[in-house]
């Protein structure tokens, strides 16, 4: 395959990624064609091959866009379709249904935190039946299963600057605090079920799978089964770990809590003028961890706390982040090598 | 042309382009450059799912028929009777609209 070959399949295979196969093979057809007949065109102007490729990619325009218009005329309608279905039969989203939520994803999939536009989530939830409230400061679902989980909308998860960008990471993990069953799966297409709903990630153009996002995210966020288990946290925190230190004032404050060398759980906070901050921490005794913890030294029930100074980017869980971090350093508390958590 | 305008009312455009005779989806960017000297270029990233919408909502159908140009038959888009009537609705009421438009904007 020369590079012309590459870069028209390359082309096709981002544009019709994540549809449905028999609509995947038209569009394929239709627009390779498309494209060989405008490769002719030029060459018949003394272009060379891979000089007219080139110039009929460049004017086709992004390869994304043709995917995200096609997505929206067979992933959502399709969804309205069964809606329309379900209330011509005069019938409601009920317990025991289920929903097929879907969305495609923003930016790099290779990050820890996963993004989607919030209006596509919200529309595509709505588009399901599937109750959802939503203003400037919560999104409130409601699932099949009849569970209801809130989600506040803070700078925190609508990522600084891109107010389309909705962080999923956040969304699922309020959901598994409220005692939502998820479960993770799929591979080209990323799947979470919640109780009935499911909502599905497509990938964005030039990525090729969510193999990163499980490594960066998953694998330590979530009790992770490879055949698709039930994902939960694996400790609750039902316990509060309240701090002052003045050193701390208007920092972002982050713990995590180790067992058998894996962050199990993580809470983030920012400081107060006074330094004051409280962080959720399931209860227990830990070993304060005085230093860049390692496997060896989180084998066993382990606390660390680090600060940062910046802006804080995303909320509570393990894969936090911080923007423009400046300073990042161990708090230390008192010294202590252990601490109880009631 | 600025986008919005011209995806407002792309169903209007399109369909008027496919009414004549079936036609296949770079011929209709052609036909759209040719037809109005260059004001409207579409690309593909809004042809096809506009194209592929019409089609799921009735407003046209396909068939695979051969090249004009030659090699492999390729898929045409045909108009239906459905999209016939669509295509009359529009058209009324974007005369209505631009009518409003020129009395409200002093245009003659």
């Amino acid at each position: 395959m020369n590079d012309s070959e590459k870069a028209l399949k390359r082309y096709l295979k981002q544009a019709t990624r994540g549809l449905p196969r028999k609509q995947q093979k038209e569009l394929w057809q239709e627009l390779e064609m498309d494209i060989q007949e405008r490769v002719q065109l030029h060459r018949a102007f003394g272009m060379g091959e891979a000089e007219a490729m080139k110039k009929t990619l460049t004017s086709l325009g992004q390869p994304s866009e043709v995917q995200k218009g096609m997505h929206q005329v067979y992933t959502l309608p399709r969804v309205t379709r069964i809606t329309t279905l379900t209330l011509m039969a005069g019938l409601v989203l009920l317990p025991g249904m289920r929903a097929v939520a879907s969305v495609v994803a923003n930016g790099q999939t290779k990050n820890t935190y996963l993004m989607v536009p919030f209006e596509q989530l919200v529309e595509s939830l709505q588009a399901q039946e599937v109750q959802v409230q939503t203003d400037d400061n919560q999104l409130s679902v409601t699932l099949p299963s009849g569970k209801t989980f809130v989600q506040p909308i803070t700078p925190y998860n609508r990522q600084a600057g891109l107010t389309e960008d909705f962080v999923l990471n956040n969304w699922l993990d309020t959901a598994l605090r409220n005692g939502i069953a998820v479960k993770v799966s799929g591979w080209e297409t990323l799947k979470f079920d919640l109780e009935g709903l499911t909502v599905e990630v497509q990938l964005p153009e030039g990525q090729q799978n969510f193999k990163s996002w499980y490594q960066e995210a998953v694998q330590n966020w979530l009790d992770f089964k490879t055949s698709g288990a039930t994902s939960k946290p694996a400790l609750k925190a039902q316990s509060t770990l309240n701090i002052q230190k003045p050193e701390l004032a208007g920092k972002v404050v982050a713990v995590a809590a180790f067992q058998k060398g894996h962050a199990i759980y993580a809470d983030v906070a920012v400081a107060d003028e006074q330094g004051r901050l409280a962080l959720k921490v399931p209860a227990g005794e830990y070993q304060m961890l005085q230093e860049t913890p390692t496997s060896h030294s989180t084998r066993n029930n382990a606390l660390v706390l680090l600060s940062f100074k910046g802006v804080y980017a995303a909320g509570g869980t393990k894969p936090f982040q911080v923007v423009s971090s400046s300073l990042k350093g161990q708090v230390r508390l008192k010294n202590q090598q252990a601490l109880k958590v009631h | 042309m600025s986008q919005q305008l011209l995806k407002g009312h792309l169903d209007l455009i399109l369909l008027s382009i496919i009414e004549p005779e079936p036609t296949y989806g770079l011929r209709i960017i052609q036909e759209a450059q040719i037809r109005t000297s260059g004001y409207f270029d579409f690309k593909e990233g809004s042809l096809y799912p506009a194209l592929h919408r019409l089609v799921e909502q009735g407003f046209l159908k396909t068939e695979m028929r051969p090249s004009s140009t030659g090699g492999a038959p390729r898929k045409y888009y045909c108009i239906t009777e459905t999209g016939t009537r669509e295509l009359h609705k529009k058209r009324e009421e974007w005369k209505t609209f631009s009518q409003a438009v020129n009395t409200l904007g002093g245009i003659p």
